[in-house]
This record gives C-alpha cells, structure tokens and sequence, in this order.
C-alpha cells in the first residue's frame, strides 16, 4: 500500500451559483513531484486555496499525513506541514530578503514576548540558529549575498526562488507550487525545473505544482492530474495523462484562448 | 515664453491663498513680529505664498531669463489681483457675516487706503510715507495700499527670479535656512534663557577642536577618545585662568554683552558637596569640556545618523546662544574699551541674518563630512563599532540628563509634552506601523490610564470599600486602597492593555477599515463616560479629578537626604524621559524579534502571513495589547505629571494628533516618531500664536505626505542581519 | 536541523480561547441584561406607550437621515472597498450652504413669501455644496491612491476630515448657527384655527398645521401624544429620495454601469464603461443625499447646529446603520438607519439612562452587531479579498 500524504477526497467548493471545484479526489504519495493541470479557470488555484484552508470546502474531506484537514485555519495547516507559494508573487516586499525567510521560521521559532524584551540568552541561540538557517536556505534557493536587500527590489526570477525559500522555511512535509514558471523565459524555466527536482531530492520534499508548461509538467511529474470546468477529467502517469482523448479534447478546445492569455500575462 | 500651466499653477495657488485668506489668516499673523518694528509674519506668509507661486510657474521656463521673469511676474501678479479683488469685495458688500474671522481681519482700514496685509510697521512701512493717495484715489476708496502691495508683488517675483537660477541643492539649503530662520526668531521669546553666548560659543569650539582634530588623527578609538577628551579639558583650562582673571567681570571679554554665563560661571565658584566631601565645581567643568572634546573626536567616525544629529545639535547650541544674544542684547555696552550703541531691531535684523548664513553653510558642509564619517565607521571593526554606539548613547544619556537645568520650566514643560506624545507615538506606531492597525480611538487608552491612576491614588467609592469618602469622618483609616503613584501605574498599564485587547477582539476578523471607525467610536465613547452625570463618583463628570498626588521618591530609609517630590515640570522630567526610554526599549526589542516580523507580515499581507503559520488574531491582539499599555503608561505619567484630570484632555484630538506624528515623522520608525512628536507637538508649543491652524496643517500634511512620500520623513532601516551574520563567521 | 521538522508545537494560542465563544457568551449575557433592565422598566410603568410612540416618531425621522448618509457609505464602499471618512464632512458642507442660502432668502423676504420655495431652493443649495466637496475629494485626495496599500487612502480620508473640519471652522468661525425659524402652513382649508401660538398673553390662530416648527397635542386612542410634524415630513422626503436612488440604480443606464464597476473593475472598463466617471456618480449620488439629509437634519428644530464638527457623530453613526444594514447594500443602509435612529431614540429611555449616553447605546449597537454578525442583517459573507 503507498504512502500517502495528500488524500482529497471527493471535495466541492461553490462561489453563489458557480460550482469552482466539483466532487474532485486527488491522492498523493510521499516523494512525488504530482501535478495539476488544466485550461484557465478549471479550478486549479481554488483547489490550491482549498486544501491550504483559505477556501473550506462545502463537501468532501481533506486528509493530510493521516489526520483531516478540513475546516482548519491557515496557520494551522501550515503548521501541519503545508507549504505554498502563488501565481503572483506574493513577498513581503518591504521586508529584506532574509526576513522573509525569517517569517518562514516563525512557528518554528518558540520566544515569547517577554523573552524577547529580555532577550534571553535562549532567544539569542535560537534567532543566530534561526539567520544561520536562513542563509543556509538562501544559499540553497541561489540568493547569496542577496539577504539584506528589500524583497521588492529583487528581479522577478529572485522573488520566485525566494517565494520558494520562504515556503522551505516552514520546514514542510508538502509544498505547493501555483505556477512556479509563470512570466519565465526557457531558460530559467530549466533552472527552474533542476531547481523543483532538487527540492524533492535533496530536501525529501513531496511537491504538488499547478503549471501550464508542458514540457516542463511532462518531463518532472510522477503523476499528473487533468481538471476542466472543476472537474478532474484525467489523470496517471504523464504518457497516460498525453494520450487520453479527453485531455487532448480539452486542451485543443480551448488552446487558442490559453495562448492569448498567456501572452497577456507576460 | 509661456508654458501649457503659465496661467493654470498661479490659478491653483491663487485658489488656496484666497481661501487662506477668508480664514484670516493675515489678521491672526499680523501681530507676530519675525523682526521687531520691520517684519510681520503676515508679510512673511504673503510673501511666501506669491513666491511660491511665482516659483512654480517659472520653473519650467528655468534657464531662459525673460520668460522666467514674465512668468514670475504673471505668477506673482494673479494671487496679488485676487487679493486686491476680496479686499473690494469687502468694502462693497459685508462678508463677515459668512466669514467670521475676516471682521477682525478689516475694522474698516481698507477705506483709509491702508491694507492689513502690509501694516503694522510691516517691511514696506517707510513706502507709506510716499503718499500714493494724490495720483490714484478713485472716489470713495483710496489706493495708496493695493500700489504697496503690487510693489511688493513685484520685489518678491525679482527674489524668485534670482533664486530659481540657484542649482537645485542651494535651492533647497536657502529654502530650508529661511524657514528655519522665521521660525528661531518666531520661537526666540520661548528660547533666549537657555544657553548665553559665550557658553554656546565655548561649547560648540571645543567640539569642533576635537572633532577636526581627530581628521588627523588614526582610526584609533582610544587615541582619538583621549585626544578628544585632554583638548577639551586643556581649552577649560585655559579659560579657567581667563575667568579668574576677570574675563567674567562686567565688561570682561567673555560676559560680552548680554547675561552672566552659567557654564563659565561653574569655573569660579562654589563647591559640589556630597556628605564630607567637597569638590570644586571646576573640577565638572574641566570634565564636562573633557567630555565634550572627546564627543567631538569620536563623532567623526559615527554611523550617519548620529553623526549628523550631533552636529546639528552642536550647531543648534550655538544658536540658542545667538538667539540669546539678540534678545538679550544691552542698548550700550562696552566690548575692549570701545562704546556700542545699537538698537534692538537692528540687532534682530544682524541677528537673522547671521543665522541664516550658519544654517546656509552647516546645510551644506554637513552632508560632505558625513560622508566621510561613514566611510572610516564602515572601515572600524565590528567590536570597535559596538563600543562607539555604547558611548555615543551613554553621552547622550549625560545630555538628557543634565539638560533640564538649563531649559528652565517652560522649555522642560515642552519636553514634557515631547516625551508624552512620543511614549504614546511609540505605542500607537506598533499597531499602525508594525501591525498595519488603524487605531483611531488611541485616546480611549490614554485616558483609562490617566483616570486609572487617579482613581486609584485618590480616596472616592472604589479605594473606600463602598462609602463615600466626603462623608466619611475617618476618611484616612477607612480609605485603604488608596495607592502611591508607583503601586498604580502598573495596574494602569495592565487594565489599559487589557481594555484594548477586549476592544479588538470583536474587529480584529473584519476588515482594517472597520477597526478604524470602531476605534473612532470607542475613543469618542470614552470620552463621553468621563464626562456622564451617571458615573459622577468615580470618574467626577466634567470637573474631573483633581490634586492627584505627585509621584515621591522616598529612598530615606537609605539616607535622610534623599526624598524628592516629583512636582515641577523640571522633576517630572526625569520620569517622563524614564517612560520614552522604556517604551522605546521594549518597543524595540519586541520589533526586531520574531514577533515583530510577524506583525510586519501580517501589515504587508494577512493571508500570506496565516499562511506561512502566523496565527493572526494573537498576533493582532498582542500588537493592541502592547500598544494600549503604552497609552497606559502615557496617561499614568501625564495624570502624574498635571496633577489634575479632566474630559477636556482626553478628545480626538489626542488620537489625531498621535496618529499625525507617527505618519508623517514615518510608520514603523522609532527615531521618526520622536522627529514627528518634535515637529508636530514641540514646534507648535514654540509658536503659540499660530495654534489656530495647527490642526489644519495635520490635515493637510497627512494628505500630502500620503500622495508624496507615504512612507514618512524617516522611515525604518531595513536591518541588516545577514550581514551582521557574516562579519561573525568571516 | 530539519529534524523537529514534523513535530511543529501550537505556541502562542494562549488568547485563543478567550476569543469566539466568551465573546459571544459576553453579548449574549449583555442582551440579557439589557432586555431585563427594558422589560423590567415597562412592566413598572416607568416607561410608557405614549413615550414609546413619540420616540418612534421621532427615531424614524432621525433615522431616516441617518438612512440619507448611510447610502452615502454603502455606494462608495460598494465600489471602491473603501470607507470614506470624509462623510461626514461632505454632509457637514451641506449643511453649512443650506445655512448660508436660507439666511439669504430670510434677509430677502423670499422665505416668507414663498416658504416652499424656498425650502426647496435651500435643499437643492445643501445638495450641490456637498457634491462639489464630493467631487473635489475624490479628485484629489482618493483618486491619485487608488491603487495604494489600503492603509495609505485610509489615512488620506482622515486627512482630508480633519482638513475639511478646520476648513470650515476657520472659514466660517467656531461659533455655531442655526437656521432661522420657519413657519409653512399646509392643508390650511382642512384644519381652520388649528395653530395657535401665545404671544406675550396674546393667542393668535391661523389656518392650517405648520409643518417645520409646530408642535401639536393629539388625543388618539385615550393617549396624549405631543407630536411634530416636521417629524413625518422629514421621514417621507426622505423615503421619496431613497426611492429616487433606487430607481435610478436599477433603472438607469449610469446605474447599471455603477453596478457593473461594483462588481469588477477590469471588466466593466472592457465593457466600456468608464470607470472614473462612474466612480465620480457614485461619490456624486452619496453627496447629493448627504446634502439632502444634512438640510433636512437642520431643519428640525432643536437638532441644528450648524458647526464643523457637526458631521463627526452623523458620521459614525450612519457607518453603523451601513454596517447594521450590511455595508454595500443598498436596501440594508436604509433600514439600517431607521432602526439605529429608532434604537437611539427608544433606547436610553427604556434602559433609564440619561440622554448623555444615547451615542453610547448606538455605539453598543454596533459593536454587538460586529460580534454577532459582522456582515449586518442584509450583508453577504464579506468577500475577503480574492485569494
């Protein structure tokens, strides 16, 4: 029997009369690279916003490393170990770079009020343990030397791999990514692509991404699910997911448009 | 010739003078005097408004002097024509029913030929004499002051044209230099008793020896340290011998003209006496100049910040001795032997002008040097780095401490008011700046500090177990929970954080906007409770609470001299400047801990905060928590300090005013919310004569500065923590 | 170090269980005691119908001008997500032109000729003094920040009040004004001799009620009520604006670009419709009826200083009607403001509180709403931003 991490099972979510996600289960196995995808407005990122509680679902039930999910807060599900970055960027953005990292580490870092008026010398191990890890981190996501600057001021493929730092910060059992190479040219969605691969191998991470490129879903996923109009519609292995005429049915459907879109958003 | 906004810049001021104008604002300035018998500050203001104009019109022609000069003109001349059309307005039809502030503007001069705006001995005075009547009087009205006041047009366009052919940096220095300018004289009645001019003058040159000195000196922190501090005691030394040598006589060269010097003063006579010893105060004085020409030397390799504070600060000293020269200045004096007769006008004219060249010249050496200052402070190691700042701040500390001997009541009474606005400023900052909370009722805590601790530190139904203290007979026995003022503060600063944080639990899930109108409601609300006939025993409706006791600091049990009665502006000083210390401590170890990037997420995005774990409502909640105590203790120490509360001391206008200097001083920054109290708490306290638009120009400023500069005048620097990191481990 | 990765320990809840159900027992507790303390004071008579009657009445029509500026509210938070705190402020300038303009027919004789008239021309000045303050806000201080952190045109409305309260008070001086007494006689066939007044030990009686400023005694149902008029007339032009509004949101093309913007902006602005413009109406509409109620609010005797603080508590208390209502609802703003005037009026009086803390008990109002349901009676779920 695997072992699973993730198991959506059968969840709903509906905005007045618009059904955004419909009866969809998704289960996901330790140390896999899953993805999601689908046309524009299939209910990727509102399946995302489900299961990271920002959204409770009306139905169904969400199960995570063995206990449910569902109906908790935010915080608290981070806490239980899920990370996430967004579409768009979404950094602290008049924070430094390190800091931001920093917020990452909040819930893993215990000093209380007092103890930081006092600064105790428990809280002073603690914050040193808590930069040294940043910069470890940072190294890691390639922003070395960069960790006093104000995150806004980065370039755009730094505030990416910082979203992502940021997310590794709270040391999390599963990361989600929503569209980790939106806005990038071939090249860094390469790196990009080496860079997911390494999260999961060097960091025992399981990683569960929404993307709309192609090559890259088809060439890292282990599994790959297929959403339309809120549905699943397919999923299974990537050569699985490609051959399924209803997939193709989909996309070829609406290729034109997706097309559009993305250049609009360029 | 003429650019697309020629007509539309004059336009849009012009808008906002004829508008500042129905306020009467000439006739409240008119009686302030920037320089005796020659300038009012209605002349000042006038000026400045169609120079303002004038200025922003040319500007885009700059370079091309006759298009510059027709556009001052045109800029100049269109408010000047408006004015001149209320002021005929007004002798036709009565607008003071409407606009009730310009009857005292116009008690019917303007028929007389002469005009508000330029009377009362104004700059153009001697141009009355000229009697313009005999070639333009019209029938009914004479004109002799509207050919004033368009001459007077036309010499500010000539002032315009020559300034705007000044670069951008000098323009900005003349600017400032000429504001400042207005306002020390302005202030001069408030500051001319602090310092004399030969103290000023002797203190600012042994912190300038030491600090030039050290230019050539090694980057050594004791060298320059020792250096410093044996120049210093060196200059006292020698005027030690001056002073004994009659130098402080009268007509001695250092008593100058003016009063006796205090500091000069210690090296003569008297003796310090603790218990049986007993020290001669020259023994401070050689330490004190000691202490300052090691100030002096050690300056020049300080961060920026405090290097450039100190030297505007030096600067400053050596104006309040100006300052005190001017106004103090003796009609004839003797100085070596040679007879001086001057008139006290002239000597404020002498007086402004002076200022305006130091302040000219400081404006535009000081950044230079401090440039070079950060350079050998980035070039010192780390540990090095670490003992400067704690002797910059421990002399500082020595400042602050000594300085309310000098101020005397009314200036430490301003200070006073400084230290309030900034503990409360500090609190609020946390909500608003850290957390991102509007916080519009922040005088609700304020005041549950303040009638808190008068409750508990007088006797009435609550600390008389029930009865009514008037008619009880053994009011002393029976009233035991009376409290000293140092058992109730903390229970202040508790029961006002805890009231904040119940507040905020009903608001903090709804959105930023809704707390601010609820907050709003809560501060009036408060105000109303105080006030109410229904609460009368506890809280004494609109007569308040008085004769509060004086905080007493009774160490007798240590030794018989030490008992002091914190009843006069310049004791409670101390525990106003105790307060700030520790709400800015507190403040700012909580800030750079990860509570305060949590509440700094929480401002910049909420759900990306929850999301990376943060549990907002506690985080939210400490943040009101924090930030009432801090109102609390605000409101404990001013109950102390006035000794009497009442309804009138706790409106929206303290929450205004808190919430202003936070803002513009810059949100989330503890230097800017003490440079915000100074500008908006201290400087209106100087000029009390302009208080009518004071708020006003909170208003006004809270707008720009949010279309501007949203970020404050002094905003947080981003810490730097990686690389404090790496100079650790590299 | 990644090792206490899994083991993540629930820190720093220690407030958590004070927050949502002793909250709600507080409330609950604190309705309790105030529908005791009411009940307690009708069943002993200290509290009777008659004044029941009279302080509807007169709740209603206070109401319904907090109905006026509470629409004001919802349209501009319906489509700009942003509470105008200069509200009251636009209402206050209204009142102020409402002042100047019958002052002017007064010392022209206008007034007293044509009573109607004038009253008309004087609600018509009121509403255009607040459109133009209106408008001018929206241009400079709000549009420029449209985009900004929300904290930023948040603290720009605060500005802009204090700016527009010491405005006016250094304009038209500190000192307060009140309108001129006014006497309009109607239905003067039907009610022959029914206004009488006693002028030093001299009673004169003319035809017809006077619907500003008289006072009448009616007998109805064995109980003696002491009622105004100005009362129901102030409720029902009230009432007929709000219709007005109404249809034209519904019914008009520039309403449904309003609500087109309401919904998002992007895609009205596709639409072509043109967002500023529709957004300068929305802020045109909210003053047109600030103006009308702040004429009508002045018109009632007793109620109208004319000062610049004037706008502060009609201010707060209109956002607590909008919020009541369910802030961005059309519909909700006016009820809500008809029950806060009606809960305002009865309230101090059937709790035995003094009149000092009748905004206490709007200010109880709304947070007690807040606590049991923050979207107010009409609102739906309050959208948090889109995620």
């Amino acid at each position: 029997m695997a072992d699973l991490l993730l198991d959506v099972q059968k969840i709903q979510k509906r905005f007045g009369g618009l059904i955004a996600v419909r009866d969809v289960d998704l289960q996901i196995e330790r140390g896999m690279i899953a993805s999601l995808i689908g046309p524009n407005g299939a209910g990727k990122t509102t399946f995302f916003n489900c299961v990271t509680g920002f959204y409770v679902p009306e139905e169904g039930d969400i199960v995570f490393n063995g206990r449910s999910i569902r109906g908790l807060r935010t915080d608290q599900i981070a806490q239980r170990g899920i990370a996430r970055t967004y579409q768009n960027i979404r950094l602290f953005k008049d924070m430094t770079v390190i800091e931001n990292v920093l917020v990452g580490m909040h819930i893993h870092i215990r000093t209380s009020p007092l103890g930081a008026v006092l600064r105790t010398p428990q809280m002073r191990r603690e914050e040193a343990v808590a930069i040294d890890r940043a910069l470890e981190l940072l190294d890691f996501a390639g922003l070395q030397g960069k960790g006093d600057l104000l995150a806004g001021n980065l370039a755009y493929g730094f505030q990416r791999r910082l979203e992502i730092a940021r997310a590794l910060a709270l040391e999390p059992l599963l990361l989600l990514l929503d569209e980790p190479t939106a806005g990038m040219n071939p090249q860094e969605t390469d790196e990009m692509m080496g860079f997911i691969r390494r999260l999961r191998d060097e960091r025992d991470l399981t990683i569960f991404l929404i993307e709309h490129d192609m090559k890259l879903v088809m060439s890292i996923s282990d599994q790959v699910t297929v959403m339309d109009y809120g549905r699943k519609i397919s999923e299974g292995t990537p050569a699985h997911v490609q051959r399924d005429p209803v997939v193709i049915e989909a996309y070829l459907g609406s290729s034109v448009m997706q097309k559009g879109a993305k250049d609009g958003t360029a | 010739m003429f650019h697309k906004n020629t007509l539309r810049y004059p336009f849009y001021v012009t808008v906002v003078i004829v508008i500042l104008t129905l306020t009467g604002i000439f006739s409240t300035f008119e009686s302030r005097e920037v320089l005796e018998d020659y300038l009012t500050l209605a002349t000042v203001t006038l000026g400045l408004m169609i120079g303002v104009s004038a200025y922003v019109t040319a500007l885009p022609m700059r370079g091309r002097l006759i298009a510059v000069s027709v556009n001052s003109l045109i800029g100049v001349l269109i408010p000047t024509l408006a004015l001149i059309l209320i002021v005929v307005l007004d002798t036709r039809t009565d607008l003071t029913f409407v606009f009730q502030r310009l009857k005292d503007l116009n008690p019917g001069t303007l028929t007389s030929g002469k005009i508000v705006y330029l009377d009362g001995g104004g700059l153009l005075s001697p141009l009355r004499d000229l009697n313009f009547a005999d070639w333009i009087t019209v029938p009914g009205v004479q004109l002799q002051g509207f050919a004033l006041l368009l001459l007077f047009a036309v010499v500010v366009a000539g002032f315009v044209i020559v300034y705007i052919h000044f670069s951008r940096q000098w323009r900005t220095i003349i600017f400032i230099s000429l504001l400042l300018t207005v306002v020390l004289s302005l202030a001069s009645g408030q500051l001319d008793r602090i310092l004399t001019l030969p103290d000023a003058v002797m203190l600012f040159t042994v912190f300038a020896l030491g600090y030039f000195v050290a230019f050539y000196l090694p980057e050594s922190l004791w060298l320059r340290t020792i250096s410093g501090f044996s120049l210093g005691m060196i200059s006292a030394g020698a005027l030690v011998l001056l002073v004994n040598n009659g130098a402080l006589d009268a007509g001695g060269v250092l008593r100058g003209i003016g009063s006796v010097p205090r500091i000069l003063q210690m090296s003569i006579n008297g003796d310090f006496i603790v218990g049986d010893l007993s020290i001669p105060l020259s023994v401070f004085f050689i330490l004190i100049l000691g202490v300052i020409g090691a100030f002096g030397a050690l300056i020049n390799r300080a961060p920026r910040s405090v290097h450039d504070a100190s030297l505007y600060f030096a600067l400053g000293l050596l104006l309040l001795g100006i300052l005190q020269w001017g106004d103090r200045f003796r009609v004839n004096d003797t100085i070596l032997g040679v007879e001086i007769i001057w008139n006290r006008p002239e000597v404020g004219i002498l007086r402004a002008i002076i200022i305006f060249f130091l302040l000219c010249m400081a404006m535009w050496i000081v950044p230079r040097l401090s440039i070079r200052a950060e350079k050998t402070f980035l070039r010192v190691v780390p540990v090095q780095r670490h003992q400067t700042q704690f002797i910059f701040f421990a002399i500082s500390m020595l400042v602050l401490l000594i300085a309310p001997q000098f101020m005397g009541l009314y200036i430490s009474n301003v200070f006073n008011l400084i230290a309030l606005y900034t503990i409360m400023g500090i609190g609020l900052n946390v909500m608003v700046g850290y957390a991102g909370l509007l916080d519009l009722g922040y005088v609700a805590s304020f005041a549950i500090g303040a009638y808190t601790l008068g409750i508990l530190t007088k006797p009435n139904i609550l600390t008389c177990g029930g009865a009514d203290p008037a008619t009880l007979e053994n009011a002393l026995q029976t009233c035991t929970g009376v409290m000293t003022f140092w058992q109730a503060w903390p229970i202040c600063v508790v029961f006002s954080a805890v009231t904040g944080m119940l507040l905020g639990v009903p608001v903090l899930r709804l959105r930023g906007d809704y707390l601010a109108i609820v907050t709003l409601g809560f501060g009036e609300i408060t105000n109303r409770i105080i006030k109410a006939d229904d609460f009368k025993p506890l809280f004494g409706a609109a007569s308040g609470i008085t004769r509060i006791p004086s905080p007493v600091i009774d160490l007798t049990r240590f030794d018989e001299g030490w008992y002091a009665q914190l009843n006069n502006s310049t004791s409670i000083y101390y525990l106003f400047l105790f307060s700030v210390l520790f709400a800015a401590f507190v403040v700012y170890r909580l800030a750079n801990s990860r509570i305060g990037r949590a509440w700094r997420a929480v401002k910049a995005d909420e759900n990306v905060a929850q999301a990376m774990g943060i549990h907002l409502v506690n985080t939210k909640l400490l943040a009101f928590g924090v930030s009432s105590a801090f109102a609390g203790l605000g409101g404990a120490v001013f109950g102390a300090s006035v000794q009497g509360i009442f309804p009138d001391s706790f409106t929206i206008l303290v929450s205004i005013n808190v919430l202003s200097l936070i803002i513009i001083g810059g949100m989330g920054s503890i230097p800017g919310v003490v440079l915000g109290s100074m500008i908006l708490i201290g400087l209106p306290e100087l000029l009390r004569e302009l208080d009518d638009y004071r708020l006003l120009s909170f208003g006004v400023l809270l707008v720009v500065v949010m279309l501007i500069k949203p970020e404050g005048i002094l905003p947080p620097s981003p810490p730097k923590l990686a690389e404090k990191e790496q100079v650790i481990h590299g | 170090m990644a090792s206490e990765g899994s083991t993540v320990t629930r820190r720093y809840n220690y407030l958590l269980p004070l927050l949502r159900s002793p909250m709600y027992t507080i409330g609950a507790a604190f309705l309790v005691f105030l529908v005791v303390v009411a009940a307690s004071n009708v069943l002993t008579g200290e509290y009777t119908p008659e004044q029941f009657i009279q302080q509807l009445i007169f709740g209603l029509s206070q109401g319904s001008i907090y109905s006026l500026i509470a629409l004001g509210y919802t349209l501009v938070y319906g489509i700009l997500f942003m509470i105008n705190f200069a509200h009251g402020e636009v209402f206050m300038a209204g009142a102020y032109m409402g002042f100047f303009t019958i002052y002017g027919f007064q010392q022209s004789g206008f007034l007293q000729e044509h009573t109607f008239l004038a009253l008309l021309g004087t609600l018509i000045a009121g509403m255009l003094a607040s459109v133009v303050v209106a408008v001018l806000l929206e241009r400079i201080a709000y549009r420029p920040l449209r985009n900004a952190p929300r904290l930023v045109p948040l603290i720009t409305a605060i500005g802009a009040s204090i700016t527009l309260q010491e405005l006016f008070k250094l304009l038209f001086g500190a000192s307060a004004r009140r309108f001129p007494d006014i006497k309009l006689y109607v239905f003067q066939s039907l009610f022959e001799g029914a206004s009488c007044e006693t002028l030093r030990g001299e009673t004169i009686c003319r035809d017809g009620i006077d619907i500003v400023s008289g006072i009448y005694t009616i007998n109805l149902l064995g109980m003696e009520l002491t009622i105004r008029p100005i009362s129901f007339v102030v409720f029902f032009v009230s009432l007929a604006i709000m219709i007005a509004l109404w249809f034209f949101i519904q019914r008009t093309k520039t309403g449904r670009a309003m609500r087109a913007v309401a919904e998002d902006k992007n895609t009205a602005a596709l639409m072509g419709i043109n967002v500023d413009r529709t957004i300068v109406t929305t802020f045109v509409l909210g003053a047109l009826l600030a103006g009308a109620g702040a004429v009508l609010f002045s018109m009632i005797p007793g109620n109208g200083q004319i000062e610049s603080r004037m706008g502060f508590f009609p201010g707060i208390k209109a956002f607590t009607a909008a919020v009541i209502g369910g802030i961005g609802n059309v519909p909700g703003a006016m009820f809500g403001g008809l029950f806060l005037g009606v809960a305002e009026s009865v309230g101090p009086s059937i709790l035995g509180l003094s009149n000092q803390l009748k905004d206490v008990v709007s200010f109880g109002l709304l947070v007690l709403v807040l606590i049991f349901r923050p979207t107010g009676f009409f609102g739906e779920v309050l959208s948090e931003e889109k995620v």
